[in-house]
């Protein structure tokens, strides 16, 4: 699929996991690649940005199987984000689908 | 490539960004590829999975909206360039814990810092009047003895002092700095006339992060979060100063000029580092038209391999002192914005 299609979506789909439970980065990893092919490098630093950008609030707790885990939990401002961006999304998808369609 | 490979390359392209960014990404890598390798596979596969590394480092770079510079000046400059920033960059990580501590030092710290500093010059210039006199005494006494074995011993008794000097010397630097760091870390007062303790000046940066993390939650970019903290907190000291100074009349002239003071020895240190690298460049644009020259000379059919060589050396080494320097005092670490 075309990266730059992805990268937008990504954004949608990482919010959308995390507005379920929260997770930590491995596991949302493994959860995105189930929806979209994508490179496993490449969801870090968008876990870092939306982190910086207040989307996430990240935590540390133990786990029972090795070391301390980083969580992410979605907050308020992420939750709307989610709204908008899935919202965007729908005018998006059905305006393309229109399009070919029209013709 | 392996686990440890991945992680030490890792970390010096993304240097760049706040010690406290890098272990958070270095952690997260880490523990995917613990994961992973708990999943089954080997490190290797782990690794290839996160796919172009070059790619990888520009993604991430990107979430803090850098561009990778050490991508493009490789593929643009010569092999020798990238060598030399690479070798600055090997060597600013090496004086990192020195840097961070000039970086995080304030007003009034840099004055504890600098008076530490002035103390052990004193001390260094001091500790020479013994040795001289013991050197004098030495070869007086030595040279009683006759044949010029006398003479030879008195030689090499100022030698072994002289070396001994030096020795003392250098514990005496060593211990100066060390305690010079420790005591504007500590705010430890010493000795001096301007160094009162002070508490007006400068609770700013704690503030910042303390109000910081309560607006954190808050629907607000980070980047005018930290704009807004600063204004506000600067007001809410001033007032604690002007009650102070309204009880007390003669403190008052400590209080105002002691930040002051340190304020002035940074500026001054500063500009003292700026002048000392003044001949520095003086000297690096000499280098360069005496390249120029030697090119000139080259292209008419005049060797000389040997002083070009020497010319080249000067020059990089020079010029990699003088960055270092520049970025040692007036580096500027990128936070996330």
């Amino acid at each position: 699929m075309n990266s730059q299609f992805k990268k937008g979506v990504l954004e949608l789909i990482v919010l959308q996991i995390v507005s379920k439970k929260d997770r930590y980065g491995y596991e949302l990893v493994e959860e995105v690649s189930k929806a979209v092919e994508v490179n496993e490098g490449t969801i870090y630093p968008l876990l870092k940005r939306l982190t910086n950008e207040h989307y996430f609030d990240a935590y540390i707790q133990e786990s029972s199987e090795g070391p301390p885990r980083k969580y992410y939990h979605l907050t308020t401002m992420g939750r709307q984000q989610l709204t908008e961006l899935a919202k965007e999304w729908t005018e998006f998808y059905d305006s393309v689908n229109q399009f070919m369609k029209g013709d | 490539m392996k686990k440890q490979e991945f992680l030490d390359r890792l970390k010096s392209r993304i240097s760049i960004l706040d010690d406290e960014e890098v272990e958070d990404i270095l952690m997260e890598y880490e523990a995917h590829i613990n994961e992973k390798m708990n999943s089954g596979k080997t490190e290797e596969e782990a690794i290839a999975d996160f796919g172009d590394f070059n790619e990888l480092i520009k993604e991430i770079l990107a979430a803090y909206k850098i561009k990778d510079k050490g991508q493009t000046s490789s593929s643009s400059t010569s092999e020798f360039q990238a060598w030399i920033h690479k070798a600055i960059d090997e060597i600013t990580e090496f004086m990192r814990p020195l840097i961070d501590k000039v970086n995080t030092l304030e007003g009034d710290q840099v004055g504890y810092f600098i008076g530490y500093i002035i103390l052990t010059l004193i001390m260094v210039a001091l500790i020479g009047i013994p040795f001289w006199f013991l050197e004098r005494i030495g070869v007086a006494l030595l040279s009683v003895i006759p044949l010029g074995v006398g003479h030879v011993f008195g030689v090499i008794f100022s030698v072994v002092l002289d070396i001994a000097q030096l020795v003392v010397c250098i514990l005496i630097i060593i211990y100066g700095i060390q305690r010079a760091i420790e005591a504007a870390t500590l705010k430890k007062p010493v000795n001096f006339g301007f160094v009162v303790k002070t508490s007006s000046d400068k609770p700013e940066q704690k503030s910042t992060v303390e109000v910081k993390t309560k607006v954190e939650p808050k629907a607000q970019p980070e980047e005018k979060a930290e704009v807004k903290v600063e204004v506000k907190s600067a007001p809410s000291v001033e007032p604690t100063v002007n009650v102070k100074v309204e009880d007390k009349a003669a403190p008052k002239k400590e209080r105002v000029i002691l930040p002051f003071i340190g304020n002035f020895f940074v500026l001054l240190f500063k500009g003292f580092v700026l002048v000392c690298m003044l001949p520095g460049f003086m000297m690096v644009l000499g280098l360069m038209i005496v390249l120029g020259i030697m090119i000139a000379l080259a292209v008419k059919g005049v060797y000389f391999i040997g002083l070009f060589m020497i010319v080249i050396g000067i020059l990089s080494f020079t010029s990699t002192i003088l960055d270092i320097i520049y970025r040692t005092v007036f580096r500027k670490k990128v936070s996330h914005a």
